[in-house]
């Protein structure tokens, strides 16, 4: 318990030539970090052109596999009908890498069990947005992904 | 808690900055040579590597394959990137120039003699340190030029007496220069050699403080360790800043070409300028000198030359002038065998 | 139960090997050798180490002969291709080689001076024979004798004409090599020069009634260049004309020798107007143009009304080609001049000592785009040339992009040294004035 505070010295004198030392210092070293700052940023990579992720034999009707587009998961669903789909296999809750389920027909999140429908829209749990999709596309018997 | 009319701020009030200061305050330096800062400097330049050097770690890959890439990817891709790796560069030469500056001056005001010989002993571990820094950071962007100074260093490393084939290997990581030596100096680099650096720094200030020195007689005008020495001192690390970013912004520390082993060495191969004089007494001695293989003689003789160095304190107890004027001369034939190497 | 059987078979193997040594000694003291079977080398004795079965008695008497003539034979063959104990020298002389005297030269069908017509029949009966070839070099084709009956040097050799070659005049007789020595005349390396022996001898070609300046211009033709630069793909003469089958070209078959390796081009030739209207005029495609032996490189010829334009040579005054050229030498002129601002703004980055690591790659690419204008220019049609310059500007603005933003970060960067050069010496200053400040006080005896 202190009653008082004198043990501060009493208004001190401001030192104008300390005063601007200190300051130039500061601004000196804030116009260093700028550089520094810019060197740490990490690099942005321009988006991925249309990847080929294998034949179509490859994947055959009613299932489904994960593939490694430009270092991202996405999810290829292979309809009964022959029919593509992709998604981007990241939940759009906390980016757990989902799966599809063949028994109940929808793509699942182990995570906080998150549901997306066939459409990759969110039907259940947490996930706040459907799935993003990409484009797929047949080119002489290869499988085409691209960002929609 | 402070005697009355004492000026204090803020933040010294605060953080404890004055009782941390006040016995700096009450100890005396000389106020004359500019060479009294040299040793701040020298802190300051290390000080300097330890930031730049962190930086470059974030894009740099040591591995043979990779390095030079990453190493022109720092350069060329990340922004800023050749700006830090120039100032890096620049930092390092200007840390051995300054460092070497320190020790001629010690060598000069014959500062080493009793009771200073431990701060001269960690000063000269120091020393070499300071050139295994430099030696493992030149290996590391595994260019042609690295490749060839990790070779031929190793090699020289071979003559020293007694230590000489150990010492070999060890700076190989082995018996052949490969990435394992790449892989090993690079662990010297970034955390052995710094670690014990801040370490022997640490036992060279402490020793500074030793408490005799306070009432030990100054020669000449002197001045307070704080605020003075340190305001000056501020200032002359503010010209060293401004000499690094200078020369960091307009002289580009060049790369060089990849590392090749089946490549021929250029005839105008050099070693980092602070090495220039025992490379021209490599290149125009003859095969043997005195009957002892010539790179055994030499390499034993500048050992041989350190042992002195290292034992200084003790050979010359009481100071006497030659001393200075043999480090005189010595720096100056040492000037003089560099300058011919260039030309 | 398998080795014993293979060691008795290594074992009679050496057997014979010593019985065949320990018979050399008395083939060499036997018939009468002076000096000359001292100066014949341990390498070559050895070569001519006998078939196991029976002794090459051939070489043992003609070694020793004093007529260089028929000792020469010897040392020749030693370094042939055809040093082979399967084959010795009756495989071509027949004869038998049991018999180590003359009477060897006594046996039924002895050829010791094969003539220029049947020589190719000589050859011929082992080269053409797949069954024996495979036992000596499964890889080696077996049709040239066929192919070399189709040539027009074959055709005249057969007919008994001398001057036409036979196999041994480009391969040699005894010391012939294999094709992919360097040192064989038909080496790829050399065949041009052997070509040349002939058909650059206006004596050798008068009867024929042929031109003998084509290794002349072939030397200094784009494809002789690239070949003396040591380019792989470079062709000489066998390139174009064949080797065994070689026929004289004509207009009709020589695109498809040049679309051989520039396949573009002349797909893109045939869809031209060109195509049909060469065909109607009898005009050989790419060789009406591009000339023959001493093809031109492509960056000498020039598209456009200009005298000196290749179109000129045969449009003078039809309207709607020549319109077409001169939109085509806008188009390639334009491109041309976009690719060399972008590489000299690469340069210039250079000089000023900037660092850009896509640089190369954006260059490589305004190259490669730039080389895809040439095939172009044989569809004479602007459209698609608009298409290829297009790219090439495309490549050639994303370089100028990369100097652009590496000089506009150079600026950046000596505008933030100045900044912080002005605080460095404001701090600088600062500390300088504090410090004479300190010690005016201490002078004046102020605490």
């Amino acid at each position: 318990m202190q009653p008082e505070a004198p043990q501060l010295a009493p208004a001190p004198r401001r030192d104008f030539l300390s005063v601007a030392a200190g300051g130039s210092a500061v601004a000196f070293a804030a116009a260093a970090g700028y550089p520094v700052l810019r060197y740490m940023e990490p690099r942005t990579r321009p988006p991925s052109g249309p990847t080929t992720i294998g034949r179509q034999e490859e994947f055959p009707p009613g299932a489904a596999r994960i593939v490694a587009v430009e270092d991202r998961p996405v999810l290829v669903i292979r309809g009964e009908d022959g029919k593509f789909q992709a998604f981007v296999a990241l939940c759009t809750h906390l980016q757990c890498v989902v799966g599809y389920s063949k028994e109940r027909k929808q793509i699942e999140c182990g995570c906080h069990r998150g549901v997306y429908n066939l459409e990759g829209l969110n039907v259940a749990g947490p996930p706040p947005r459907p799935l993003e999709v990409l484009d797929v596309a047949l080119r002489d018997g290869m499988v085409v992904v691209s960002e929609a | 808690m402070e005697a009355g009319g004492r000026r204090t701020g803020w933040l010294a009030d605060r953080s404890g900055w004055s009782d941390l200061v006040r016995p700096l305050e009450a100890r005396r330096v000389s106020a004359t040579g500019f060479d009294r800062y040299l040793g701040g400097i020298t802190l300051l330049l290390f000080l300097i590597e330890v930031a730049s050097g962190i930086l470059l770690l974030l894009y740099y890959k040591p591995d043979t394959v990779q390095a030079y890439a990453s190493v022109g990817r720092i350069v060329g891709e990340i922004p800023y990137g050749n700006l830090i790796r120039n100032v890096h560069a620049w930092s390092s030469d200007l840390f051995v120039a300054s460092l070497g500056g320190h020790l001629l001056s010690v060598v000069l005001r014959r500062a080493y003699r009793a009771p200073y010989e431990l701060r001269w002993l960690s000063g000269i571990v120091l020393l070499a340190i300071g050139i295994g820094l430099a030696f493992t950071g030149a290996v590391l962007p595994w260019s042609q030029k690295a490749y060839v100074q990790a070779r031929v260093g190793s090699e020289l490393a071979r003559y020293v007496p007694v230590l000489g084939d150990w010492l070999h290997r060890f700076l190989r990581g082995g018996d052949e220069v490969t990435s394992a030596t790449l892989q090993h100096a690079f662990g010297f680099h970034v955390a052995v050699l710094p670690a014990a650096l801040s370490l022997f720094f640490a036992v060279h200030v402490v020793l500074l403080m030793r408490k005799r020195e306070e009432t030990a007689p100054v020669e000449g005008a002197s001045i307070p360790v704080y605020p003075d020495f340190i305001i000056r001192q501020a200032a002359a690390w503010t010209g060293v800043v401004v000499a690094v970013i200078t020369l960091a912004t307009f002289s580009d520390r060049l790369l060089g070409s990849p590392a090749d082993p089946r490549m021929a060495t250029p005839s105008d191969a050099r070693p980092p300028w602070y090495f220039l004089w025992f490379h021209q007494i490599v290149a125009s001695s003859s095969r043997d000198l005195l009957g002892v293989n010539g790179p055994k003689f030499l390499v034993g003789t500048a050992c041989l030359l350190g042992a002195l160095v290292v034992g200084l304190p003790f050979l010359d107890r009481r100071g006497w002038k030659v001393t200075a004027y043999l480090a005189l001369v010595l720096v100056f034939v040492l000037v003089v065998l560099s300058v011919n190497a260039l030309s | 139960m398998r080795s014993p059987n293979r060691n008795a078979i290594r074992l009679s193997v050496i057997a014979l090997a010593l019985a065949a040594l320990a018979r050399q000694p008395d083939a060499a003291a036997g018939p009468p050798v002076p000096a000359a079977s001292a100066s014949a080398s341990p390498a070559s004795s050895r070569a001519l180490t006998p078939p196991l079965e029976s002794a090459n008695t051939c070489v043992t008497c003609h070694a020793g002969l004093a007529d260089p003539k028929l000792r020469a034979p010897t040392t020749e063959y030693s370094s042939s291709v055809h040093r082979d104990d399967r084959i010795g020298c009756v495989g071509c002389h027949k004869g038998d080689p049991r018999d180590p005297t003359a009477g060897a030269h006594r046996a039924a069908g002895f050829l010791p001076h094969p003539s220029h017509a049947e020589i190719a029949g000589v050859c011929g009966g082992c080269h053409s024979d797949a069954g024996f070839m495979r036992h000596i070099n499964a890889r080696l084709p077996v049709g040239q004798q066929a192919l070399f009956n189709l040539s027009l040097h074959g055709k005249l050799s057969g007919a008994g004409d001398t001057m036409a070659p036979t196999c041994s005049v480009c391969h040699g007789r005894h010391e012939i090599l294999p094709a992919a020595s360097p040192k064989a005349p038909v080496n790829r390396l050399n065949v041009a020069k052997l070509c040349a022996g002939c058909h650059a001898d206006p004596k050798h070609m008068a009867p024929y009634q042929i031109r003998t300046d084509q290794f002349a211009k072939w030397e200094r033709s784009v494809h002789g260049e690239a070949f003396k630069k040591g380019n792989p793909l470079a062709p000489t003469c066998t390139g174009c004309h064949g080797a065994h089958s070689a026929t004289p070209p004509e207009a009709s078959s020589v695109a498809r020798a040049c679309g051989r390796c520039h396949e573009e081009e002349l797909a893109l030739f045939e869809q031209s107007p060109h195509s049909k209207g060469f065909k109607k005029r009898g005009l050989a495609p790419c060789v009406a143009c591009h000339s023959n032996h001493d093809v031109a490189p492509a960056s000498s010829l020039h598209v456009g009304l200009t005298p000196d334009a290749t179109c000129t040579k045969c449009h003078s005054n039809d309207e709607k080609p020549l319109k077409a050229a001169d939109e085509l030498a806008g188009l390639l002129r334009g491109a041309r001049d976009r690719a060399a601002a972008a590489r000299a703004a690469v340069a210039r980055a250079g000089d000023e000592g900037l660092h850009i690591s896509g640089a190369p790659f954006a260059l490589d690419q305004v190259a490669t785009a730039e080389l895809k204008l040439r095939p172009v220019v044989h569809t004479l049609d602007p459209k698609r040339m608009a298409v290829a310059v297009a790219a090439v500007e495309q490549a050639a603005a994303a370089a100028e992009k990369l100097v652009t933003d590496a000089e506009q970060g150079r600026r950046i960067e000596r505008r933030g040294y100045y900044a912080a050069l002005a605080l460095a010496f404001l701090l600088f200053s600062t500390l300088s004035l504090k410090a004479w400040q300190l010690e005016g006080r201490r002078r004046l005896g102020s605490p």
